[in-house]
């Protein structure tokens, strides 16, 4: 069987970059720790040119290197990595084991036509990791063990032929197989030190001599390794954020900061072909305490400026009431509806471009102002609910019965108060804001007595022609004794 | 002797123009020509020359009624023969209930309702911009609100509804401003309304509209036609109303 790895090195200071990209090509360690105890984990090349190295304590990477930029390890920030770098083996093949954070293994079986072979395939793995901030190596073997050794190794991009993998461990030390101490410095005293030497070796006896872990690396070095892949099933929850070494109180500061995480949001989100179904925005208050903003989205879609503007709508109707410390971003991933588009009929969109736009519409009046209106099963006009907006496909239909066409009634939303005039137990005259007359014609009154058993709604509605030659429709409520316009006939 | 060679020189001249395309063939421009979208209302597509210009705006100016009667029976049409339809409503004034009456499917409609002005414009920019919906109504707050759009806003809209073949109909006068972007006026205006009977058991019947068409792009010559809208029902259709003739608990017809 034939593996394909990705391995990320270095993956703090990666996890960084992504988060804060205008450090790269600064001297940047990544620090863990808390006072004295606090040491360097990850260095940038810089840093490393300047004597750091990983390890160090802070004062002295300090001393070493005086411009040196410090930044603490955040775990979010290195989990978003870790998960980044399982979607962009998601992106390429669909079976991902995770050997250790920044070390992921694919199976290539059915994968040659689809990407070109092998070295189609490992390019494809680097490609999908950069779209994703991420520089790293990949290699594809036979063997998991192997394709791990060549990826871990390589300088890039590495393809191990098949047959071939005893001829590439040969000239490895024994500490690449991934060799415990004792075991490589019982074969160093025995002078054995490459993995040719070690493939060289008898079986017989082997075991008994080092155990099964002996023989394990044996076996490697022989270049048999067929330990099957244990993919993992991947989460589909999307996080990304940052803290803050300040405070922001700003709205245009912390959409500044919103704009990258939703970029790298829905670059992984593309990875694993899902669209963003909803988000909820985390901010961490200073002095202590959260704020929890849902983010509710139209329709699935992975366009940074509408999800950007949807944020901005709640922000703005819920600021938070303290300074932001950290923003933290979770997706909810939802599918993107796939439909073949028609050659012939009316032209349309792909439902993920009208998700889109619904979306930004949404982004533009407010989530709750838009969507499809279903009546309720009422009488009354304002029984109205709004559904999601999830049309039939366009197409090119008959033109039904030609109905005979209907006046549209413009309802006043709320209804306006009226005051009205009676005569011989019939409305007179009415008057309400900005509108006055003399009742001219009039039909009525419709009685609508609905909702006894739960919200009671007991009203007489008539249609009034008035002097100044608009009709309206009037309504007494009955259980109140107050008059009300509901709308004007245009 | 200097004819032939006053025709190649012609013949070179029009060859330089259409290679520069100043001088195009009339079927080269068919594809900028506005095709119409059927509103359903017969002497209403022989006033509009087919239907309602694709590319254009088309406002509904007019103090009288008649201008969202106008625009609900163009809309339902359109989703009754199969399209998408968005209904900007930024007066708040929409009323589904009534829509179904009028026969639209509203599962093909996108009700939006902006706040204000400002908002309806760009939410109907969006949607135009989209090329999903062949007609986007523009309901602004009052009906003298799309004076209040700048001339930029129109110039946008305009520009979209071209670029995306979409007809933009607004509810309302585009005045001075939308005067450049609008490419065809119709003005509704009222005849009368009409009731029958006499006494509790009167009836509003409907109106009669007399819709001219005031200015236009399109090469169409003034005119105006008459129509007849029903009033809609005190009482509309719900779901668990059983059809005409059918009995509410299964029994016998």
């Amino acid at each position: 069987m034939r593996f394909g790895c990705l391995y990320v090195p270095n993956l703090p200071l990666q996890a960084l970059w992504r988060v804060e990209p205008t450090l790269l090509g600064e001297a940047v360690a990544v620090a863990r720790g808390e006072g004295a105890r606090a040491s360097v984990v990850a260095v940038s090349p810089a840093a490393r040119a300047a004597g750091v190295r990983p390890g160090a304590r802070l004062k002295e990477a300090l001393a070493l290197c005086p411009e040196l930029v410090l930044r603490w390890e955040d775990p979010a920030v290195l989990e978003a990595a870790r998960e980044a770098v399982l979607d962009a083996a998601a992106a390429v093949a669909p079976k991902v084991e995770e050997v250790r954070p920044g070390l992921v293994l694919v199976d290539t079986q059915g994968l040659d036509k689809l990407h070109g072979g092998d070295r189609g395939l490992a390019s494809a793995l680097l490609s999908a990791a950069r779209k994703l901030g991420l520089e790293g190596r990949a290699a594809v073997a036979s063997g998991k063990r192997v394709a791990q050794i060549a990826a871990l190794r390589g300088e890039g991009l590495e393809v191990v032929p098949r047959g071939e993998e005893r001829a590439f461990l040969a000239p490895l030390p024994i500490e690449a197989l991934g060799a415990e101490p004792a075991l490589v410095e019982t074969l160093a005293r025995w002078g054995v030190a490459t993995a040719g030497a070690l493939a060289a070796l008898p079986e017989h006896g082997l075991a008994s001599r080092l155990g099964p872990e002996g023989l394990r690396l044996w076996r490697l070095a022989q270049g048999r390794d067929d330990e099957p892949l244990v993919p993992r099933e991947l989460p589909v929850v999307f996080e990304e954020g940052c803290d803050l070494d300040h405070e922001i109180t700003a709205m245009e500061g912390l959409l500044f900061l919103l704009r990258p995480a939703l970029e790298r949001l829905t670059a992984r989100l593309a990875c694993r072909g899902f669209s963003c179904g909803g988000l909820l925005l985390r901010l961490a208050l200073d002095p202590g305490g959260e704020a929890l903003l849902p983010v509710e989205v139209a329709a699935p879609t992975r366009d940074v400026p509408t999800l950007l503007a949807l944020c901005r709508s709640i922000l703005e109707r819920r600021p938070p009431d303290a300074p932001v410390r950290g923003v933290r971003l979770r997706a909810e991933a939802a599918g993107a509806r796939i439909e073949q588009l028609r050659l012939f009929g009316l032209p349309t969109v792909s439902p993920d471009r009208l998700a889109t736009v619904v979306a930004k519409v949404a982004a533009i009046v407010g989530d709750d102002r838009l969507g499809s209106p279903v009546p309720e099963d009422s009488h009354l006009h304002e029984d109205v609910r709004l559904e999601r907006f999830d049309p039939p496909p366009a197409e090119e239909e008959a033109a039904a019965e030609p109905a005979p066409p209907v006046l549209a009634l413009r309802l006043f939303r709320p209804p306006l108060p009226a005051e009205v005039r009676m005569a011989s137990g019939l409305p007179q005259a009415v008057s309400a804001r900005g509108v006055n007359g003399w009742v001219v014609s009039l039909s009525g009154p419709w009685r609508v007595d609905v909702g006894w058993h739960d919200a009671p709604v007991r009203r007489d509605g008539f249609d009034v022609e008035l002097s100044d030659g608009a009709v309206y429709r009037l309504a007494h409520d009955r259980l109140r004794g107050q008059w009300f316009l509901l709308g004007r006939y245009d | 002797m200097a004819i032939p060679k006053a025709d190649s020189a012609l013949a070179s001249l029009v060859s330089d123009l259409r290679r520069a395309r100043f001088l195009v063939r009339p079927e080269e421009l068919e594809h900028r020509l506005p095709t119409p979208l059927p509103t359903g209302l017969a002497p209403l597509d022989r006033l509009l020359g087919g239907g309602l210009p694709r590319g254009r705006i088309v406002e509904l100016a007019g103090e009288g009624m008649g201008a969202t009667a106008l625009a609900l029976s163009i809309a339902a049409h359109s989703t009754r023969t199969g399209r998408w339809v968005a209904w900007v409503d930024g007066a708040g004034a929409f009323d589904p209930r009534g829509a179904r009456e009028a026969g639209m499917a509203l599962a093909r409609l996108l009700w939006c309702r902006p706040k204000d002005l400002r908002d309806a414009a760009r939410a109907a920019d969006a949607l135009i911009a989209s090329g999903a919906f062949p007609l986007v109504v523009l309901d602004p707050c009052r009906r003298d609100a799309p004076r209040a759009l700048a001339q930029g806003a129109w110039v946008r809209l305009a520009r979209g509804a071209e670029a995306h073949r979409s007809c933009l109909l607004v509810v309302g006068a585009a005045g001075a401003q939308g005067f450049a972007a609008a490419a065809a006026s119709l003005v509704p205006e009222r005849a009368k309304a009409r009731f029958s009977g006499r006494g509790p058991g009167r009836l509003f019947e409907g109106v009669e509209l007399r819709c001219r068409l005031a200015r236009n792009k399109l090469g169409l010559a003034p005119d105006e036609v008459d129509l007849s809208f029903r009033a809609p029902s005190h009482l509309p259709f719900v779901e668990s109303d059983p059809p005409p003739g059918a009995l509410r608990f299964g029994g016998k017809r």
